[in-house]
């Protein structure tokens, strides 16, 4: 009897090996996923050029609802606008870290995803989201078809200040920074009455006495910590220097503890000078006007 | 027994071998889903394309259709290029071109996938209206017969239809255009089946009311204007019969059905008072009447009581601020809160003009102690109107044809 058992198990075993093998792998050649019949343009193939193939970033100007927000009424971005964004991003954010960070360090780290929205996203309250980010990702950029590249302070306000502070949640979420910087503030937080509580220009000056870059920094440490970076990095010298002078003396301090861990944290784990990396950004700035934003030629 | 159970066993096996991984099984179709998928979007791509002068886009934002219908002229072409044209365009020689695609999405999707502020007119939010007009710019293929395509609004789920062209978007709207003004110039009565049917009209919407068997039955059909006419969204059942499209008939200012009877008569007013902004002030004697002066008293003591403020003693009629109506104005602020109205002719009567209420408009939800004025204006209707230079009016009087001693002087 009992070996008619293993017989049996024996059986079973090669049964359930052997089954169903087949013989039509899938064809990796098609995708299963788009399902669009749209011909790739001449900026679809700028962006697998510049992009694509040397950060595996995907780009997505055309709208897709699947990846869209159904809570708010959104359009999709133009584009022509979506061209100039493409562009403003190679050269406000991926060459000026090409500038300062070691090899394959953007390819590795870098957001892989890049949603491109017209309308920004309206609540019924009249306010409005700029930007959303989907586990440091993908990040979706709103607002593309009122894209001013003018004005150098609303493209960092509203792009690009998103852009570097998803990348720096990429970063510490990957190797994370000392528990000294939690402390520096720990008491301070307020999570969620984050983007009540500074409402007004008084409130603002308290905001920085307490070490707080921005509102939502106050939310909790790690906003704090990658807010810090987005604004560092997209101040100027004197534009930080008078920010500091208004937080005063203990807002100061506290500020520039933080802005030391920063500091050493981008210069020990990514080695990756931030003040290097900030002068990259200003002084590309400072020449936005003599890009030709409007370029798709493959070079 | 635990032989049975291993002849019962070694039985389940033995057929699993024999039954199981029957590759053999003929596929239904040639090619997989995916590609069969593949295949039916580019069919319906290919089928948007072939067609000269495009196709005839017949749009209704918004889920209850409640801004009514717009014609656009659509044009597919290579790359995924769509040209687009609206009848709202100010100038119909620009049209604007950006990129279009059909997808699999539960079906194949008709998508304007980059912006267009012509396509998408209706679906643009802002601050004011965050959920835009509720237009849609993702479509559902729903079926192809060669000159019709219907498809379904995504969001909104409303079933429009693509009538392929055959002249041009230019010429086409043209035609619609010149319709939409000479529907616009009137108010409308309506005539089924030779009994009277009360009709209002505000954002392409029709109200029908009407009474059946001691009911009052109120009907509202959105509608689009057409080259010939105008057609409702869906067929609308009045008094026992069925309706969608009317043909214009300028001569006798009537939309003529053409399934069932019914004739809407278009009544042109003595005068459009939605083309300028009017204004009545209850504190200049031969403006108004004792009987207006004390309606406004009225709303005034009624708006002290809610609010505690002063209501002004102007009051702002035909166009305000983009609304058409009344509107008020309340101190400090001051706020504005507006009804919206309908100025409209009388059958028969063309120096008579109407007055009917439509709904509270801006801040109304706020004032709605100011009605008691809104109840004598409308109450009083029709008025007589007498223009001081019918072709540049810029004083109008309005007295009341029930009671001579509601009267008003309206300046512009």
């Amino acid at each position: 009897m009992t070996k008619i058992k293993y017989w049996l198990l024996a059986t079973a075993i090669v049964f359930v090996f052997g089954a169903c093998s087949e013989d039509d792998e899938p064809n990796p050649d098609v995708s299963v996923i788009n399902m669009g019949t749209g011909e790739q343009n001449d900026f679809d193939k700028y962006l697998e050029k510049t992009f694509v193939e040397p950060y595996n970033i995907d780009f997505v100007y055309k709208w897709q609802d699947i990846e869209g927000d159904m809570d708010y009424a959104l359009v999709p971005a133009s584009y022509e606008n979506s061209i100039k964004m493409a562009n403003l991003i190679k050269y406000l954010c991926l060459d000026a870290y090409e500038e300062v960070a070691p090899e394959g360090f953007l390819k590795k780290y870098f957001p892989k995803m890049f949603m491109m929205v017209g309308s920004a996203g309206f609540k019924n309250n009249g306010e409005y989201t700029l930007g959303t980010a989907e586990g440091g990702l993908k990040i979706t950029l709103y607002l593309i078809n009122d894209l001013d590249v003018t004005d150098v302070e609303r493209l960092y306000s509203h792009y690009f200040r998103t852009i570097f502070h998803e990348f720096s949640h990429i970063l510490h979420q990957t190797k994370d920074y000392t528990t000294d910087f939690d402390k520096i503030s720990a008491t301070d937080y307020i999570s969620g009455s984050w983007s009540q509580a500074w409402r007004g220009t008084a409130k603002q000056t308290e905001r920085w006495s307490k070490g707080f870059i921005s509102d939502y920094a106050s939310s909790e440490v790690n906003e704090d910590f990658v807010e810090l970076i987005a604004h560092y990095i997209t101040y100027t010298d004197a534009s930080w220097e008078a920010m500091l002078v208004a937080a005063g003396d203990t807002g100061r301090s506290i500020i520039e503890q933080k802005m030391a861990i920063i500091k050493s944290y981008f210069k020990e784990v990514w080695e990756i000078d931030l003040d290097k990396l900030r002068e990259a950004i200003d002084s590309r700035a400072k020449k936005l006007d003599e890009q030709d934003l409007d370029n798709i030629t493959i070079n | 027994m635990k032989k049975n159970i291993y002849i019962v066993l070694f039985g389940l096996l033995l057929s699993m071998g024999v039954a199981s991984c029957d590759n053999d099984t003929d596929l239904l179709f040639d090619e997989s889903a995916a590609e069969r998928k593949a295949g039916a979007n580019k069919e319906y791509n290919e089928a948007l394309k072939f067609s000269d002068q495009g196709w005839l886009f017949q749009y209704f934002p918004e889920e209850t259709q409640k801004y009514g219908g717009y014609n656009f002229v659509v044009k597919f072409a290579e790359k995924d290029q769509v040209t687009v044209w609206s009848e709202n365009m100010a100038d119909l020689t620009k049209p604007e071109t950006s990129m279009y695609d059909v997808i699999s999405y539960g079906g194949p999707v008709l998508t304007f996938n980059t912006y267009n502020s012509i396509m998408h007119e209706f679906a643009t939010p802002s601050a004011a209206e965050y959920l835009a007009k509720g237009g849609d710019f993702e479509f559902l293929i729903m079926s192809n017969e060669r000159d019709v395509i219907t498809i379904k609004g995504i969001k909104t789920g409303n079933i429009l239809r693509l009538t392929r062209m055959i002249e041009s978007a230019e010429v086409y709207l043209s035609k619609v255009t010149e319709n939409v003004d000479f529907i616009g110039q009137g108010s409308f009565d309506a005539n089924v089946n030779g009994t009277e049917v009360s009709v209002q009209e505000m954002n392409r919407n029709f109200t029908f009311n009407y009474s059946e068997n001691n009911e009052i039955i109120s009907v509202t059909a959105p509608y689009i204007v057409t080259e010939t006419g105008l057609s409702f969204y869906e067929p609308v059942e009045i008094m026992g019969q069925t309706f969608q499209d009317f043909t214009l008939d300028k001569a006798s200012y009537q939309l003529i059905s053409n399934e069932g009877d019914m004739k809407i008569l278009i009544i042109i007013p003595p005068i459009d008072l939605n083309q300028a902004t009017w204004y009545l002030d209850v504190n200049v004697e031969t403006d108004r009447s004792e009987i207006v002066l004390a309606g406004w008293q009225a709303a005034y003591d009624a708006n002290e009581q809610a609010w505690g403020e002063q209501l002004a003693n102007l009051l702002v009629m035909g166009e305000v601020s983009g609304d058409y109506g009344v509107s008020f104005y309340s101190f400090p602020g001051p706020y504005r809160s507006h009804y919206n109205l309908g100025f409209g002719g009388v059958a028969g009567h063309s120096e008579y003009l109407d007055i009917v209420k439509l709904s509270g408009g801006f801040n109304w939800r706020w004032y709605t102690h100011l009605s008691v004025m809104v109840d004598l204006l409308v109450d009083n209707a029709p008025y007589i109107v007498e223009i001081d230079d019918p072709d540049a009016p810029m004083i109008v009087k309005m007295t009341s044809v029930s009671n001579p001693d509601v009267w008003f002087v309206l300046r512009q």
